[in-house]
């Protein structure tokens, strides 16, 4: 199978707090992964941004999406829960995003089938041992050389 | 009869009746055996039990009957509705001297003409005599004898009989009050405690959010403008980080105190060496590191919670590796029993001991011995055993030579 060269990675990021943004930006480029990030945030909106994309645009779906646990109104729990039950939408990774290491939190997220489990801030070499777990085919070239 | 023989029967009765109060958990059941018991030997036609309460919708203070023992053939009061509910200043002649704490004695004929007579004529009593039940410095209720039958005028062995039992009345209802207040504020501790958990938890789970900021942003600064500022600079960027790190520690530690106690695993049953060959192996790194040894004498079975025990052991272990002295190699030796009740745990180790004037301040939470130059750590690891051991139903004790070693030693209660 020939991958389809892709100049960017379309990463979708769910995050309310401002400074884990930039954060999280600084990382991605800090390992040169070349990426185009959407960010939205709140779960409510993530939820939308996911079902008009489904519908009209379905090229534009993200390849990755980095879900925040603690959002506003809808938590991250219940956005990947969404996720995991559109036939769809589950089909993109999703890494989990947590500030603490709640026992709960960790548990939710395997039930959930999120692909990995994250500890903010964003840590390359933890997001690129998630990356290297999602068995998809354009991860091969992520990165910029 | 003679009265020497009364007073012995009121005497064997009484002792009968102090019993009674003993006995029952509640005082309410107690007392309606006990009015039986008394209407019987002192052939009145009714006892009865009122007490005194707060309208809360008024605020006014009201007295109702609650209890009632009426000798065959006379006319139970009890579901009277005229008397519930009266406020205390209803019936001054009878009410005044109660809230003064004397008793009331009455033959209904000789009352002057008011409410009291009213009241009291109602239910056809002829005599009465009604004794105050004192407690607090207030009125609390009080206890009736209706004659129903004759004029009587009691005799002071009666009297005294009738006294007794009240004073013994009063004495159970403040027990029970004593022990009703003890419950309230031993929930009330329960609530307290749970509440300082809950927030320590969210102290320090709600403290991670800013203090990643801090750090993260620090070390961006770091990595991007390292270059442009002087050593100086750099100096105080690094005293930031070092410091947010701390932190981190401490809030992950408080976060780990304040879980204890919350999972929900179920018991097993299991081998002690199990648990301590499982410890050794991931603490493997740290052993070899520090050429230490760890003799592990015997083992027994044990059926307990698998990870407090387990978490108690690593922190006895870290604790022992981390208080070692650097010239010589550390040598850690645990010993286990099973005793009739509980299983007994010792943990020696040669390391630098502890000063017998401290034993009490090591498993305080946050409390150090040491700069961080000597040791690290941010003291919390002995608080956290001691409090999964004391969740365990446990003790832990701690005795040390300083400069030779330490032993700690815990018990762990059987389950049944």
């Amino acid at each position: 199978m020939v991958p389809i060269k892709k100049k960017s990675i379309k990463i979708l990021l769910i995050e309310d707090n401002e400074g884990d943004i930039i954060l999280t930006r600084e990382t991605l480029k800090e390992g040169k992964i070349s990426n185009e990030l959407i960010c939205i945030k709140d779960g409510e909106s993530a939820i939308d941004f996911l079902v008009k994309i489904k519908s009209f645009a379905i090229s534009e779906i993200p390849d990755l999406v980095l879900l925040d646990i603690n959002l506003p109104r809808i938590n991250g729990h219940e956005v990947m829960d969404f996720i995991n039950k559109d036939e769809i939408l589950r089909e993109i990774p999703v890494f989990m995003l947590s500030s603490s290491d709640a026992q709960k939190d960790v548990e939710v997220s395997i039930k959930n089938n999120a692909h990995h489990y994250l500890f903010k801030p964003l840590d390359l070499d933890a997001f690129m041992l998630g990356i290297g777990k999602i068995n998809s085919f354009w991860l091969n070239i992520i990165k910029i050389n | 009869m003679s009265h020497d023989i009364v007073s012995d029967k009121l005497l064997k009765l009484n002792f009968q009746i102090i019993s009674v109060f003993l006995n029952y958990k509640n005082w309410h059941e107690g007392l309606e055996n006990v009015f039986s018991l008394v209407g019987n030997e002192v052939n009145v036609d009714r006892i009865y039990y009122w007490d005194i309460h707060i309208d809360f919708l008024t605020g006014q203070e009201l007295t109702s009957q609650r209890f009632e023992w009426v000798k065959n053939g006379i006319k139970p009061m009890i579901d009277n509705p005229e008397l519930q509910n009266l406020p205390i200043d209803v019936a001054a002649d009878f009410m005044t001297p109660l809230l003064q704490n004397n008793p009331f004695e009455s033959i209904i004929r000789e009352l002057s003409p008011g409410q009291t007579k009213e009241i009291l004529q109602a239910q056809d009593i002829l005599s009465i005599l009604v004794l105050p039940i004192y407690i607090d410095k207030k009125l609390y209720g009080f206890i009736g004898f209706d004659d129903c039958t004759k004029e009587r005028k009691w005799s002071s062995t009666e009297l005294d009989f009738l006294q007794s039992i009240t004073s013994n009345l009063s004495s159970a209802i403040q027990r029970h009050l004593a022990i009703d207040r003890l419950e309230v504020k031993t929930n009330e501790l329960k609530i307290i405690n749970s509440e300082l958990e809950q927030f320590a938890y969210i102290a320090s789970h709600d403290l991670q959010e800013p203090l990643r900021m801090v750090s993260g942003f620090l070390n961006l600064f770091e990595k991007k403008y390292s270059n442009i500022v002087d050593e100086q600079g750099k100096l105080y960027i690094d005293y930031a980080v070092d410091g947010t790190i701390r932190m981190k520690k401490i809030i992950k530690d408080l976060l780990d105190y304040s879980r204890i106690g919350k999972t929900k695993e179920s018991v097993e049953e299991f081998d002690f060496s199990e648990i301590i060959d499982n410890v050794i192996s991931l603490y493997s790194d740290k052993i070899k590191n520090k050429s230490a040894q760890v003799k592990v004498s015997n083992s027994i079975k044990i059926k307990t919670w698998r990870s407090p025990l387990t978490q108690i052991i690593i922190n006895l272990l870290d604790n022992s590796l981390k208080y070692s002295k650097a010239e010589v190699a550390p040598v850690v030796e645990v010993f286990v029993m099973e005793q009739q009740h509980h299983y007994y745990f010792q943990f020696n180790d040669n390391g630098i001991g502890i000063d017998e004037r401290y034993f009490s301040k090591i498993f305080v939470i946050f409390q150090r011995l040491h700069t961080k130059e000597e040791y690290e750590g941010s003291g919390v690891g002995l608080s956290i055993t001691k409090k999964i051991i004391d969740n365990l139903g446990g003790k832990i004790s701690v005795n040390s030579d300083l400069g030779k070693g330490t032993t700690f030693s815990f018990i762990i209660p059987k389950l049944q």
